[in-house]
């Protein structure tokens, strides 16, 4: 019963994600406006006087984090498709790079849409798989970017990720 | 009833195929070729798994002298399992993808033939993230290659032209090989990998002369695909063995979860020729968020004994049920003869990745022992002999903390006290050289989808060495089966996830990861010789005679899922999410590689020395 429910969930994400795919073909520099709550918007009042200061700093910057470790919901979801779909498995748990190259480096020279196909066709001939079949890497592949762009950056620590409004320390 | 009396008809049918032709159901070719201890004719050199030599020429009082013979490239730089075969004066050799197979002239070292099979690349993703190969069969003057992309192929072993081949899996929806094929008398058996994938386990019997198919038995599923007969197949229940009993498996699964149950069946099996029963161990449960799968989820991490003619299973015994860990179930299962409490038993032992050890009567199932290997081992406290089931220390248990926790200090971690790497049997002293893992770890599991052909895990986890012990991430053990005891233990800088080999010379053999090869006393673990090779070792030792001459030899080529794991040279900054010490030291000894090394004694060294060892 459970398999059935997964499989019509997936069925329809693919419908949803064939045509989002579509839309973000069209505008893959800018992030979608329907799923991309506002840069600022992180930047809440409760936020703390430190942390809206560090938000300040990254004001061009394709994530939001406070401490390392707290993120905003679109880079949140970018880690927790990393870790779905068993990146580290081949680029390493800190992105470091093991068989696949370190993306801490690669993020550094990727342009988004370099990001985009390289995922979404994959690179066969070095051993990297096409994940345009995912759904969670189609709803997810522009906060996958925001975080391996905050890991290349030196600004979002390795390991778990929090959100923003966590009180989670680290 | 299906199966008993389809199993009925197969045997009627198999009494009348060999009164009719005349020739014998074994394969005659291969039992003769192991029976010499100058052949290398297996991956374990016999059927029982033993890995052990009776050849002395190298022995305990010249191995010191021992000296590199000669040296061969592979052509790839990835993790180098398993060994090659040895039929006389051709060596067989194979190497990860793309799974070139080598016939080598012992007289020359000239390639007699080459096979290069064509793959489509899109299968190394799939094996993410290393393209192991554990090598060869022989029988039938074929010798069988399982390629990554799950097709068998049976080579001509004097032309290494294709006699037949045949597909058993999908690599689109995860399916791939890793493991070695294995031929029991009349049959070639594979399995398949993809644990990670969402793939239903099974192994697969072809007839060894055409490659016609002659069963499929699955790991997880309903009792016609297990092959089970309800009322015969048998498991360990309270105390004693009864049947299984109808939809054993289903039961243990909500809903169609099994469908993507995993159990899958890339390990060592083995072979009693007079119980005509086939021994091996089935993989982790599908996604290794145990929240997503409740239930025993059999069979996987079982071990299976099932009739080679019919594949219809005797009995099972699931040592990890509701995995949490994913301590597959896959090692070796090395058949040996042993007394347990002072009755003889024809036994089985099984090093689990789980940390445990355990001897069952090979012929009705029993459990007779089960101990931990490495007295670390936390996850379980032990195994409760009634039951047979681990007790399970909720501090080391995901599967009770649930999804986003992260469980920190689980011994083994997920790599096992032992992985792959195969033990070798003794048959002098009656003790076990086990090469293990000593590493402990922290595990997170978390939702997954299941999308085919894409990653299905669920779970992040750290290594490191197992705390509080020699700061090490292995040991290499001598284990009495019987009594379920370490009898020494030989600490190591990294995980041994090399295969041993024992000899009559009273040596033991085995890599590291660093690039040694070591010669050990298996009386003491006392080390008598060592050469360092370019590249860490995971292959297995194996040893042949050829011109009157005893030879020991090793892949040297680092990777696995050790190698991945360890060669990766991690930064400071990952230090804090457990990857300490050990971890980043590998990088300092070693590189990729892949070359065969063969080694022997200096001429004149070989009789002096046995003539020093008889005094």
């Amino acid at each position: 019963m459970k398999f059935h429910k997964t499989l019509a969930i997936v069925m329809s994400a693919l419908l949803v994600a064939a045509a989002s795919h579509a839309a973000l073909s069209q505008s893959t520099a800018s992030a979608s406006p329907a799923d991309t709550p506002k840069r600022t918007a992180a930047a809440t009042p409760d936020s703390k006087s430190a942390d809206s200061k560090s938000a300040g700093s990254q004001s061009d910057k394709p994530y939001m984090v406070v401490d390392g470790t707290k993120v905003d919901q679109k880079t949140l979801m970018g880690w927790r498709t990393w870790r779905a779909l068993a990146c580290e498995r081949c680029h390493g748990a800190a992105q470091e790079g093991l068989v696949g190259p370190p993306l801490v480096e690669s993020l550094k020279r990727l342009t988004k849409q370099e990001f985009h196909d390289t995922i979404m066709n994959g690179r066969p001939e070095k051993g990297m798989p096409p994940f345009s079949a995912s759904k969670m890497v189609n709803d997810n592949w522009e906060g996958l970017y925001a975080y391996l762009k905050g890991r290349s950056d030196g600004q979002i620590k390795p390991g778990h990720l929090y959100p923003l409004d966590s009180d989670k320390k680290k | 009833m299906r199966y008993e009396y389809r199993s009925l008809l197969v045997s009627v049918a198999a009494l009348a195929a060999t009164a009719g032709s005349g020739l014998a159901i074994a394969d005659p070719d291969l039992e003769k070729h192991m029976a010499d201890p100058s052949n290398w004719a297996a991956q374990a050199g016999d059927y029982a798994n033993h890995r052990y030599s009776e050849l002395n020429q190298i022995n305990a009082s010249n191995v010191g002298k021992l000296q590199v013979a000669w040296t061969l490239s592979t052509g790839v730089l990835r993790g180098h399992e398993g060994s090659p075969l040895v039929i006389g004066d051709t060596m067989y050799i194979h190497t990860p993808f793309p799974n070139n197979v080598y016939a080598v002239n012992l007289k020359d070292q000239t390639f007699k033939w080459k096979y290069e099979p064509k793959q489509d690349a899109n299968v190394v993703p799939v094996m993410c993230c290393d393209t192991v190969n554990r090598g060869l069969a022989y029988g039938d003057g074929k010798i069988f290659l399982q390629q990554a992309d799950t097709t068998l192929v049976a080579l001509d072993a004097k032309t290494g032209k294709v006699v037949w081949s045949a597909k058993n899996g999908d690599p689109k929806i995860g399916e791939t090989n890793t493991n070695a094929p294995h031929v029991f008398k009349d049959k070639v058996l594979t399995g398949i990998s993809g644990g990670e994938f969402g793939v239903r386990g099974r192994v697969i019997a072809y007839n060894i002369k055409d490659g016609k198919r002659a069963w499929t038995a699955w790991s997880i599923g309903p009792d016609s695909d297990l092959l089970f007969d309800p009322q015969k197949t048998m498991t360990w229940t309270n105390g004693k063995m009864a049947p299984v009993g109808k939809d054993s498996s289903l039961k243990t699964w909500e809903g169609d979860q099994w469908k993507l149950g995993g159990g899958t069946t890339w390990g060592w099996y083995s072979y009693d020729p007079k119980l005509n029963l086939v021994y091996y161990g089935s993989g982790n449960p599908g996604t290794w968020n145990p929240a997503q799968r409740p239930g025993d989820n059999k069979w996987s991490m079982t071990i299976f004994a099932r009739d080679l003619d019919t594949g219809v299973a005797k009995w099972v015994y699931q040592m990890t049920p509701h995995d949490e860990w994913d301590y597959d179930g896959v090692n070796e299962v090395p058949l040996v003869e042993l007394t347990v409490k002072g009755r003889k038993v024809p036994a089985l032992v099984h090093f689990d990745r789980n940390g445990f050890a355990y001897t069952l009567n090979r012929e009705t199932g029993e459990l007779l022992v089960a101990q931990k290997y490495d007295p670390k081992v936390n996850w379980a406290t032990h195994i409760d002999m009634k039951s047979g089931r681990p007790v399970v220390d909720k501090r080391y248990s995901p599967g009770t903390t649930g999804p986003d926790v992260n469980v920190k200090d689980i011994c083994p971690a997920a790599l096992g006290t032992k992985d792959q790497q195969p033990s070798s049997y003794d048959r002098k002293s009656g003790l076990f050289m086990v090469p293990t893992n000593h590493v402990c770890m922290t595990y997170e599991p978390f939702q997954v989808e299941y999308t085919a052909g894409q990653p299905y895990v669920g779970a992040t986890l750290t290594m490191f060495p197992a705390p509080g012990s020699h700061g090490g991430m292995g040991n290499f053990i001598a284990w009495d089966a019987a009594n379920g005891k370490i009898v020494w233990s030989k600490p190591e800088r990294f995980s041994v996830w090399s295969g041993a080999l024992t000899t009559a010379g009273d040596v033991v053999f085995y890599g590291t990861l660093e690039g040694y090869i070591k010669a050990v006393s298996p009386k003491d673990g006392k080390e008598l010789w060592k050469f360092k090779a370019p590249s860490g070792i995971i292959g297995n030792v194996f040893t042949y005679m050829y011109n009157g001459k005893q030879y020991v030899g090793v892949y040297s080529g680092i990777g696995g899922w050790a190698g991945i794991g360890m060669a990766a040279g991690l930064t400071e900054e990952t230090a804090g999410l457990g990857a300490v010490g050990g971890y980043k030291d590998l990088a300092k000894y070693t590189t990729l590689g892949g070359s065969l090394f063969v080694f022997s004694l200096p001429d004149g060294a070989a009789s002096s020395s046995s003539t020093t060892a008889m005094r």
